[in-house]
């Protein structure tokens, strides 16, 4: 834990740092206000805010770059479709998290005519931002995204992104225990392709 | 002697064991150097995948698409607007909130940073020139972003009662996780100040701190 945590009084008098954080949420609450009214320019400073984190989502679920990116088309229509059933009861980073998850595993439950996945290998090096600094990160990138869809699904919701089993299972339609033994399965074909050869 | 099962071992590393179940296991635990290894390897790679980037640029044309689809597309409705209007206060509540809770853990921040600047600069005093100036320029990142996280950490900190437990939990485990990987990075960084790749990592996992923090901070209750 931080010592940050045992503050003074005192401290106000250093209200320089604080203000950013404190603008950037009024900033955001300004903007889904505004986008919500129909105005597009507000809705691109969202969509430049968010769309680093939603197409990384998108692009670790899918495994294939080009279907990212209609994800994240499609994630940003519905976004902006739904923005007045936002209700401000959460972060908006969070509800657009919520919502990437269910737009993402729709997708990939109701196209049964879903590309065969494009081998990790040849997708991964044109993917900037993608842990390409760290050769070990980008070893595990590739093999994240080689998983089979079940277990990488699963695996990107829990080890990466923070869900809960109950939640995982909530999405996905299935059971806490299938989505368990899902985990269990990516980790152990994670260690196995990222060991020594 | 019986090792644990998958399950436990994965269970362990999250540790999300029933604590009626921890006591039995910690025993073999601590007698079976196999098990333990298994653990570390789990805990290990969960510390790499927790400290991968969070987020990755999206191609250039992809705004473009979403900005002609959502012309076709209807406009959110203006009884709706006018519910979401009705909630602004809560926010601004909100806002108030963070920046009394921020100027607060402001001095403090300070105070640390202060000396935390001090070690950074004895660091870079031993280093030849070249080697100093990379080691300058990511000291000054390296004080922004901690000052970011110690902000953040504040905040978060000073309403954690409002967390459930185990999102607490999580939160303090992958912040330990991460800034054991933000001291292996430092470490191997002192030896080879020249190393970009090691100060991107480095940099990375600060970004990857962030934006934890942040998520934590989001799962706040508002108003």
């Amino acid at each position: 834990m931080s010592s940050a945590s045992h503050a003074t009084a005192s401290s106000v008098a250093q209200p320089v740092k604080s203000v950013s954080i404190a603008l950037s949420i009024s900033n955001v609450t300004d903007l889904v206000s505004r986008a919500s009214a129909g105005d597009n320019a507000a809705f691109e400073e969202l969509y430049r805010e968010h769309a680093g984190r939603v197409y990384a989502l998108c692009l670790r679920l899918s495994g294939d770059t080009s279907q990212a990116v209609e994800l994240t088309q499609d994630v940003f229509v519905r976004c902006w479709e739904r923005l007045g059933s936002f209700r401000g009861e959460s972060a908006f980073s969070s509800w657009l998290h919520r919502l990437a998850v269910n737009v993402a595993l729709s997708t990939h439950r109701g196209d049964s005519r879903r590309r065969k996945r494009v081998e990790a290998v040849a997708v991964l090096p044109d993917t900037p931002g993608l842990a390409r600094s760290d050769s070990r990160d980008f070893d595990l990138e590739k093999a994240i995204t080689a998983l089979p869809a079940g277990a990488r699904t699963v695996f990107v919701l829990h080890d990466v992104e923070g869900y809960r089993h109950e939640e995982i299972a909530d999405l996905m339609g299935i059971a806490i225990g299938t989505s368990k033994a899902h985990l269990f399965r990516a980790r152990r074909l994670l260690r196995k392709s990222l060991e020594p050869q | 002697m019986k090792h644990l099962t998958e399950e436990q071992i994965n269970e362990m590393a999250d540790d999300a064991l029933l604590p009626n179940a921890s006591a039995d296991l910690a025993q073999h635990i601590s007698e079976c150097l196999t098990c333990r290894a298994e653990i570390s390897a789990m805990r290990s790679m969960a510390m790499r995948v927790r400290a991968l980037p969070v987020s990755v640029q999206p191609p250039a044309d992809v705004w473009p698409t979403i900005s002609a689809r959502i012309r076709n597309s209807a406009e959110p409705s203006e009884e709706k607007h006018k519910a979401f209007a009705r909630r602004a206060p809560a926010w601004g509540w909100l806002a108030a909130a963070a920046v009394l809770l921020v100027m607060i853990s402001s001095l403090v921040t300070t105070v640390v940073m202060g000396r935390r600047h001090a070690d950074v600069t004895a660091v870079v005093a031993s280093r030849p020139s070249t080697a100093l100036a990379n080691l300058a320029a990511l000291s000054r990142r390296e004080e922004g972003f901690r000052n970011t996280a110690d902000e953040l950490w504040a905040a978060v900190n000073a309403r954690r009662d409002q967390l459930s437990p185990e999102t607490v939990a999580t939160v303090e485990r992958t912040v330990m996780l991460i800034d054991a990987a933000i001291l292996e990075a430092r470490e191997a960084l002192a030896n080879d100040p020249n190393n970009t790749v090691i100060a991107d990592m480095l940099s990375a996992r600060y970004e990857r701190k962030v934006d934890l923090l942040k998520r934590a901070a989001e799962l706040l209750p508002q108003g």
